[in-house]
């Protein structure tokens, strides 16, 4: 197939090496340099692997700042990036997070929209399920590969890998890179990107109601948080014992 | 029925459903009685095996519920040779979804006849695995059925019909609980985190067989299933590789030593990025999320993406570096030479 139109979700994430943890369990998130998810990174490699004649728009939802993984987003061969930017959308749980989103995706007549697995900041793989329901699309999760050209999509699963006709309309979410894929942006990519200008798309651009979206849209409420003291195991080290005798400590733990 | 609060902007007519966005069902009613049951979504492959995972959660299920413990179960004819078992772990009222069209896991259709179920049946909750098919499932639920949902609970407390759900966020450094305001409250939970419970032998349910339709069927072209040995999702001790291992020949002697002792053998993401191992045995965040009662890791640092799929009882690891992250959470560390240990226990196998 030819000429689709792809949307790339891509998200603003703190570098998890870099977060810290304030006393009293509140994430500093403040100052912590971030960067573009490293799933939301492999979606969009797919997409700009597989670009030839389609087009590809890298979409972020966030804060401001957020505009510098869709500047990284346009550097890998995006042709058009958007933001969702708003305090309207300010405290978002996944339903509200994708059915801010689906108001905008519907506006502009994607046949395939990409997302990586889960963002590692939360870790929850929610959004992209909610996503398809609220813009009425199939959903095809932990793929690993797609084929464009046949409309084939390949799923890892726990007990299969699974290989899937491609029914477009549709959602997928990507678990790894592409095969082979060393993508690094090319100089004329990286100055066509700089020519690029990002769009801010606000609250009254959506034609979404207060009540679904932000904290008002979301339907978990966080109660409490609080600070993982971590369980000092007791960890026995077998340390200087010649080979044989490390191996027999193992067969001990085996036999039980 | 509005459910808007007074402070919004858009909709003080209180007519929210007539614009409900594509896709969306109209909601729960909030006045209407909502029972004190949960309902769990039994995992089943295509010859209604049941899910490991699911034990535990019924358990969990019958401790917090307050009132009667439903279970969902898209199964061909087979499915009936589970029933007894279901119940004796708990389940009060099994709803056996038959449609003889359906073969795999449909995810659009189960969650659209899940959702049905759900309205009819009204529990307070949902509880299901987060398998890679339940974490698939449950959201499209959630969406369809407007309500909230926490992935990945490790803690679930329940007062009366309300559910409480805590959940490690950023690398397991804090916990957050979090509540929905709206039923049913839905939850996944990882498989192992909850006990399996006795089973009751010997104790009754009910069992209905009720038909549903297919939405958007997805069309399945091929689907390569592993052969028996190499499902780490399951197995009870694994022995598991990683970039440590600088032998080719101990791939081939952690397999052999699988077989003397009854393992499987998974890897960390390095080595299957090696092409030492395939994908399918990978643990970790984007691999697979595995609970043995042993986990025997060779030359593996424990990066946090690596530990987040591992709920291994115990772990032994065997590392050059004493202060390799895995060994804090090892209940034995050996400092030592990962492929001529592995080799070693191999003989004395
Ligand atoms: C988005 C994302 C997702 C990821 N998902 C996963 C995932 O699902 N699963 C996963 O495993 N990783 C995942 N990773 C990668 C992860 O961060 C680590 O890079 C990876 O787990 C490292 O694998 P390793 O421990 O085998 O290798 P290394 O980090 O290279 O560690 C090798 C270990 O072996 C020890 N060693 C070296 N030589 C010997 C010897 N001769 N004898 C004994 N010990 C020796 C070393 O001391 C070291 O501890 C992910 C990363 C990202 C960014």
């Amino acid at each position: 197939m030819s000429d689709l139109r792809i949307a790339v979700m891509v998200k603003q994430v703190p570098d998890p090496n870099l977060v810290e943890i304030s006393e009293d369990g509140r994430l500093m998130r403040e100052n912590v340099p971030s960067m573009i998810d490293p799933f939301g990174k492999m979606a969009l490699q797919h997409a700009i692997t597989n670009k030839c004649q389609h087009h590809v728009d890298a979409i972020s939802m966030g804060p401001m700042q957020a505009q510098d993984v869709l500047r990284k987003s346009l550097e890998f061969g995006a042709d058009d990036a958007y933001l969702i930017s708003g305090r309207e959308f300010a405290g978002a749980d996944t339903i509200a997070t994708a059915r801010t989103m689906a108001a905008f995706l519907s506006m502009r007549d994607y046949d395939l929209v990409f997302c990586g697995m889960q963002a590692t900041d939360g870790d929850t793989a929610q959004v992209p399920s909610e996503l398809a329901v609220f813009l009425g699309f199939n959903i095809y999760s932990y793929a690993t590969s797609i084929d464009l050209e046949n409309m084939t999509v390949t799923q890892s699963y726990e007990r299969a890998d699974v290989v899937s006709k491609l029914s477009l309309p549709a959602v997928i979410t990507f678990m790894r890179p592409p095969h082979g894929c060393v993508q690094i942006p090319s100089m004329t990519d990286y100055v066509s990107a700089l020519k690029k200008e990002i769009k801010v798309v606000g609250f009254a651009d959506l034609g979404i109601r207060m009540c679904d979206t932000g904290a008002k849209g979301s339907r978990t409420k966080v109660k409490s948080v609080s600070t993982i003291i971590p369980k000092k195991k007791s960890t026995e080290f077998i340390d200087g014992a010649d080979t044989v005798s490390a191996a027999s400590a193992i067969m001990k733990e085996v036999k039980g | 029925m509005s459910n808007c609060s007074g402070s919004c902007s858009t909709c003080e007519d209180g007519n929210c459903s007539s614009r409900l966005p594509p896709g969306m069902l109209a909601q729960y009613d909030l006045e209407q009685d909502v029972s004190d049951d949960i309902l769990v979504f039994i995992e089943s492959d295509s010859d209604g095996n049941v899910h490991p995972s699911v034990i535990g959660l019924l358990g969990k299920a019958r401790q917090i519920s307050s009132g009667r413990v439903f279970g969902v179960m898209f199964a061909g004819a087979e499915g009936r040779q589970q029933y007894d078992m279901l119940f004796s772990y708990g389940i009060d009222t099994l709803y056996h979804m038959r449609n003889p069209s359906v073969k795999d896991f449909q995810p659009l259709t189960f969650a659209e006849a899940i959702a049905d179920l759900s309205k009819r049946i009204t529990p307070a909750s949902i509880l299901i695995s987060a398998t890679p098919y339940g974490r698939e499932l449950a959201p499209l639920i959630a969406a369809k059925l407007d309500t909230g949902l926490t992935a990945d609970c490790t803690r679930l407390e329940a007062e009366g019909r309300r559910l409480i759900m805590s959940r490690p966020a950023l690398g397991g450094n804090i916990e957050a609980t979090i509540e929905t305001d709206r039923f049913p409250q839905m939850a996944t939970v990882r498989p192992g985190t909850f006990p399996d419970p006795e089973p009751e032998v010997g104790r009754k349910g009910t069992a209905i067989s009720r038909p549903y339709q297919i939405v958007s069927p997805k069309e399945i072209i091929s689907a390569d299933v592993p052969s028996p040995g190499t499902d780490i999702g399951s197995a009870k001790i694994l022995i598991s590789l990683g970039n440590g291992i600088r032998k080719r020949s101990s791939v081939e002697n952690a397999y052999r030593l699988a077989e003397r002792i009854g393992a499987s053998v998974s890897c960390s993401r390095a080595l299957a990025d090696k092409g030492w191992m395939p994908r399918s045995a990978q643990v970790g965040q984007s691999g697979k999320t595995v609970s043995p009662d042993l986990y025997i890791a060779f030359g593996i640092s424990g990066a946090v993406q690596h530990l987040a799929g591992l709920r291994a009882k115990r772990i032994i690891s065997v590392n050059r570096d004493r202060n390799a992250p895995i060994n804090s959470v090892a209940y034995k560390a050996i400092v030592g030479d990962a492929d001529a240990i592995l080799e070693s226990v191999l003989r004395q196998a």
